[in-house]
């Protein structure tokens, strides 16, 4: 630290290497309790589904290794997203303005004919 | 409960959910009652962790109070007020017992390349994230730690992640008495790193980053001497320049996959030909000086990027890099944070109800109103 420097506080309290909880980083340090095995820690509320389930799992197949695993889980991510928006609601809307949207281009070619 | 639900990126929303509920005996349910969102929950924001399934909840970020405990919890009871380490770890198996709780055996079942983790996509896992009212807290006797008595939760809640984080940083950068640290980014992890590598004995700590707010609050948090990247054509050569020629003893990289300051990375990392954009990667390599150390804590996705080996290797570097073993952390930083050597709440910049999470993602993220760090506090927990 520069001597012209304002004290910073705490400067240098843990300079001493063995003062550093990661040091060495193959010390042991057993914290842990006995837990209860063969009882599954982690759970799945966000089950697999619809098309981005199909790609997910066929992602799962792959080694950590290999990049096509993850680029086609991000495509899942991307997939899912869309799959999102495919709510009753967005479908009825999006119907709707189809519809609509057809009526008028018949209705615009009938004239054109005429 | 009320929770942050993502929708796809850039899209969140705060929805109704199950209440969790004790799935294993090492379980406890915690009522979160303050909740923060990490640089890193930005990464999921925006897409870029693979397997991030929409209505995930994010949040690695969280203390609160026990409300319900799992038949073989053993050292926790209702009311204990813990703030708990964003690694979710066993404590027994082969990793755990050396005390790195990152590379737990037991907690992920769905990739090999790490433990498990709160909140942070089914690539680490798929466990439901803190910002929610309540979340579940596996293995609970070995990662929560109990706030004492004399400290409230915002005292303690960076221990949780980006505190360590910074800590470990600046650790595995084995940083000499007076030696020269490079730290890249001033989020804050940046920030923490910064005033670590003071704790080690750093004769000089240079902070980078191109916000002018976030470098102009790391010299009044800090101390720190500040560049501004943006004011420099070459940042690379400036940062020589004020380092004899030579370049740092150590470099730390607390930026990760969305780094500015490259075109060519961002359009690259845009156009997924690799996994982000490693600008602040790159630069660590460059600014070291050569048989100088390296420390990387920005989080990177699994997919690849392109990384200049060639020129680490040729300059004899050492690089050290990981996901912060929290736990093996936390007592000694309670320690520091208690006697007053860190003010750790000090950044907290903005609170929003848990309700307006997404404003305060959008906020953070746009770095809007000078913003550092956002915490979350459910309704239950508001005063």
């Amino acid at each position: 630290m520069d001597e012209t420097q304002e004290p910073i506080p705490g400067w240098g309290i843990d300079r001493e290497a063995e003062r550093r909880p990661g040091y060495p980083l193959e010390q042991e340090r057993h914290i842990g309790f006995d837990t209860v095995q063969g009882v599954a820690p982690y759970t799945n509320t966000i089950p697999l589904h619809g098309l981005s389930g199909i790609i997910r799992r066929a992602a799962y197949k792959l080694p950590d290794w290999k990049p096509r695993r993850w680029m086609m889980l991000m495509l899942a991510d991307r997939v899912d997203a869309v799959e999102a928006m495919l709510t009753p609601r967005n479908l009825l809307v999006a119907g709707g303005l189809g519809g609509i949207a057809t009526a008028l281009l018949v209705r615009r070619r009938r004239r054109l004919k005429r | 409960m009320h929770a942050l639900s993502y929708f796809g990126p850039g899209k969140l929303r705060v929805v109704d959910k199950p209440d969790p509920r004790i799935e294993h005996p090492d379980d406890v349910i915690l009522r979160v009652t303050r909740t923060a969102i990490c640089g890193s929950d930005l990464h999921l924001y925006n897409g870029l962790v693979p397997d991030t399934r929409v209505g995930s909840t994010f949040g690695h970020e969280f203390a609160g109070v026990v409300e319900e405990v799992g038949p073989n919890v053993r050292s926790l009871v209702a009311g204990d007020r813990v703030v708990v380490p964003f690694n979710i770890a066993c404590g027994i198996c082969y990793f755990c017992e050396k005390g790195f709780y990152a590379c737990c055996d037991t907690s992920n079942p769905m990739s090999d390349i790490g433990g498990g983790a709160f909140g942070y996509s089914h690539t680490t896992g798929g466990y439901e994230g803190g910002q929610a009212e309540y979340v579940r807290v596996p293995f609970a006797d070995v990662g929560p730690l109990k706030i004492p008595a004399d400290m409230d939760e915002e005292d303690v809640l960076f221990l949780s992640d980006i505190l360590p984080t910074g800590y470990m940083a600046a650790e595995m950068g084995q940083i000499q008495e007076g030696e020269t640290v490079i730290v890249f980014g001033c989020g804050p992890v940046g920030l923490f790193a910064q005033k670590c590598a003071w704790l080690m004995g750093a004769g000089r700590v240079i902070a980078v980053d191109q916000v002018g707010y976030r470098l102009a609050f790391a010299r009044a948090y800090n101390h720190v001497e500040t560049v501004n990247f943006s004011e420099h054509e070459d940042v690379l050569a400036e940062l020589k320049r004020i380092t004899d020629g030579r370049g740092a003893d150590v470099c730390i990289e607390a930026v990760g996959c969305e780094a500015s300051g490259s075109y060519a990375q961002k359009l690259s990392g845009a156009m997924k030909l690799q996994a982000g954009s490693p600008t602040a990667l790159f630069w660590s390599i460059h600014a070291a000086r050569r048989g100088g150390r390296v420390s990387i804590v920005g989080v990177y996705g699994p997919p690849a990027n392109l990384f200049p080996v060639g020129v680490a290797m040729n300059k004899n570097l050492t690089l050290r890099l990981g996901q912060c073993n929290v736990r093996r952390y936390m007592p000694h930083l309670l320690d520091l944070i208690r006697a007053g050597t860190i003010d750790a709440k000090g950044i907290i910049s903005h609170r929003f109800p848990l309700d307006q999470a997404p404003a305060a993602y959008e906020m953070f993220q746009k770095k809007q109103d000078e913003c550092i760090k956002c915490v979350l506090i459910p309704a239950h927990a508001q005063a």
